[in-house]
């Protein structure tokens, strides 16, 4: 049989993977075979609740190791955490955990920009750069090691609705960075992606759904739906597995089509 | 994942990365009809293409030139990655060479996804079309090459929007350089050089531009995307 799409025996950091999309990229990683998967965020009720409730599924091991992720210090001691149960050696990053915070520009607040672009952008760069040793170990020249930003069609659109301004610039920022990451990290057997999703419901996207309107955006998407969580599930399975080892710095757009569409709207 | 029961149309499927393509379709449980110019190595890529009980085809056709109306079965993935190379300066091409390189790889990839739409609206399919990260690197003697393939991804977006809502997907690989008979004859010098600027110091295989038109063929909400695979090569575009 031809190679799979799959993460059988590989172990993964899913940040924010308490819910919304880092939830879906666990679910898609269990199903792949993953053999562990550690979760961040910040409230650690929710994560262990995550923790309980896929490890029901009988698949792998998830393991909740909560905190905020803007604090360097606490993100050290997670993957260091994380180092020493899997012998210094990690397969995947999934650096997913994002904010964003819409005011009009007029009265837009410094401490929105500020807030968004440290989770956004900083704490990627942080992510990265902490857990690169330990995917270093893990990688290979034939099946390299993999970090999976989360970008967005926001990254590509300059108008908002929503006064999102730091959320857009901080898209924009985590596409660049995959990009230069990927130059830095793939001769040492790391692969660095984005995924750039369209509108997904989760907790962060519903205020925003429901202020543009959940029926025309989904009458404006050209497949006539928003995302689901199988479809980042199988985006997220697709890139992390053996099939996707010579991809490396793309930005891949799940949106239905919506970015190209002209009556579609951010 | 599977493509049972799923009938694909591969252009240039009888080497390369269309064969490749149709081998992964074919080993995850597709039927495929493959075609290119040359009726015997069409007819024996298409005859050593795994479970040859679903009776895969091989169909000598030009794909610079319309189809005829001859029917076809119901067609639920087309695959245009009938290409030809670009192997001189601009001020060394001859028109033919213009025209042969701008029909081939663009025309035919318009004319073969138009003969198509039909069935495809049918089936609730999708289209993947091949195109080249030499189409958006400025690279000398790629000139026409680049102005064919950066025009299969302006077909390939609006096709998304215009076929998205009746249910069928089109999207890119844009792979970088992959090891086949096209990249057979640079100059071993080039291609050393070439890979320098690889981050991951290699050419890909066709193997790997299949796995992504497999994922493209299953992905239902990936729509009016184009997907590079080429190692980390096109960064700075
Ligand atoms: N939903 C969409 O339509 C959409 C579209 C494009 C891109 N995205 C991107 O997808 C990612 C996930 O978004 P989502 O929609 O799934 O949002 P969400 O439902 O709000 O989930 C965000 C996750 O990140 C965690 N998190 C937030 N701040 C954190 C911090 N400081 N440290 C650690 N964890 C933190 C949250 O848990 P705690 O709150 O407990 O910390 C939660 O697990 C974001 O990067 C977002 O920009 C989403
Ligand atoms: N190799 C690379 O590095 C690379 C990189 C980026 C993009 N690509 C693209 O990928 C696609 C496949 O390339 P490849 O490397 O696999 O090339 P290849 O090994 O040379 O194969 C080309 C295929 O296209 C067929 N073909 C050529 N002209 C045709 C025509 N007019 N009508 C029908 N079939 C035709 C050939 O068969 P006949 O000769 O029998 O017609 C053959 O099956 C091309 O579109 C190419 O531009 C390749």
């Amino acid at each position: 049989m031809p190679l799979n799409f799959e993460v059988k025996g590989k172990t993964a950091l899913v940040t924010g993977g308490s819910r919304g999309l880092g939830l879906y990229a666990v679910q898609g990683l269990l199903k792949g075979g993953a053999k562990t998967v550690y979760i961040t965020a910040r409230k650690a009720s929710q994560c262990k609740e995550t923790e309980d409730e896929l490890n029901k599924l009988g698949l792998g091991k998830v393991v909740a190791l909560p905190g905020d992720i803007t604090n360097r210090d606490r993100l050290k001691e997670i993957i260091e955490e994380i180092g020493r149960r899997e012998n210094g050696k990690l397969d995947i990053v999934i650096a997913n955990a994002g904010a964003t915070w819409g005011a009009p520009f007029d009265e837009h607040p410094d401490e929105a920009i500020q807030k968004v672009l440290h989770l956004n952008v900083r704490s990627v760069f942080a992510t990265v750069q902490l857990a690169a040793p330990l995917l270093e170990k893990a990688g290979t020249p034939t099946d390299p090691s993999r970090v999976i930003t989360v970008g967005s069609v926001a990254g590509f659109l300059p108008h908002s609705e929503s006064g999102t301004f730091g959320y857009l610039a901080s898209k924009a920022a985590v596409h660049h960075l995959t990009k230069s990451l990927s130059a830095t990290l793939g001769p040492r057997n790391i692969t660095v992606n984005a995924i750039a999703p369209g509108f997904f419901p989760s907790k962060m996207a519903n205020g925003l759904l429901e202020k543009l309107g959940k029926e025309d955006m989904m009458k404006n998407n050209p497949r006539q739906r928003l995302g689901e969580p199988e479809d980042i599930e199988g985006l997220i399975l697709f890139l992390c597995s053996p099939a996707a080892s010579y991809i490396n710095g793309a930005i891949i757009v799940i949106d239905g089509g919506a970015r190209n569409a002209s009556k579609a709207k951010f | 994942m599977s493509l049972t029961g799923k009938i694909a149309l591969i252009t240039g499927g009888s080497r390369g990365i269309g064969y490749s393509i149709a081998r992964l379709f074919a080993e995850n449980g597709g039927k495929c009809i493959i075609v290119s110019r040359n009726l015997d190595s069409v007819q024996k890529a298409a005859r050593s293409l795994p479970f040859p009980e679903r009776k895969h085809l091989g169909v000598s056709h030009n794909v610079s030139q319309p189809w005829t109306d001859d029917p076809f079965e119901p067609i639920d993935i087309v695959v245009n990655a009938a290409g030809i190379p670009q192997n001189s300066l601009l001020m060394r091409l001859k028109t033919e060479e213009i025209d042969a390189l701008i029909d081939t790889n663009l025309k035919g990839s318009i004319l073969t996804t138009k003969k198509f739409v039909p069935s495809l609206l049918k089936t609730k399919g999708c289209i993947v079309h091949v195109s080249s990260v030499l189409g958006s690197i400025g690279s000398p003697g790629s000139s026409v090459y680049a102005a064919s393939k950066v025009g299969i991804e302006g077909f390939s977006r609006s096709l998304a929007a215009e076929l998205g809502p009746k249910g069928v997907r089109s999207n890119v690989i844009v792979p970088g350089l992959v090891e086949t008979d096209m990249t057979k004859t640079i100059a071993p010098k080039i291609l050393e050089q070439m890979k320098t600027k690889i981050p991951l110091a290699r050419l890909g295989t066709p193997e790997e531009i299949a796995h992504t038109a497999l994922f493209l063929a299953t992905n239902n909400y990936i729509n009016g995307a184009s997907i590079r695979v080429d190692g980390g090569m096109s960064t700075s575009l």
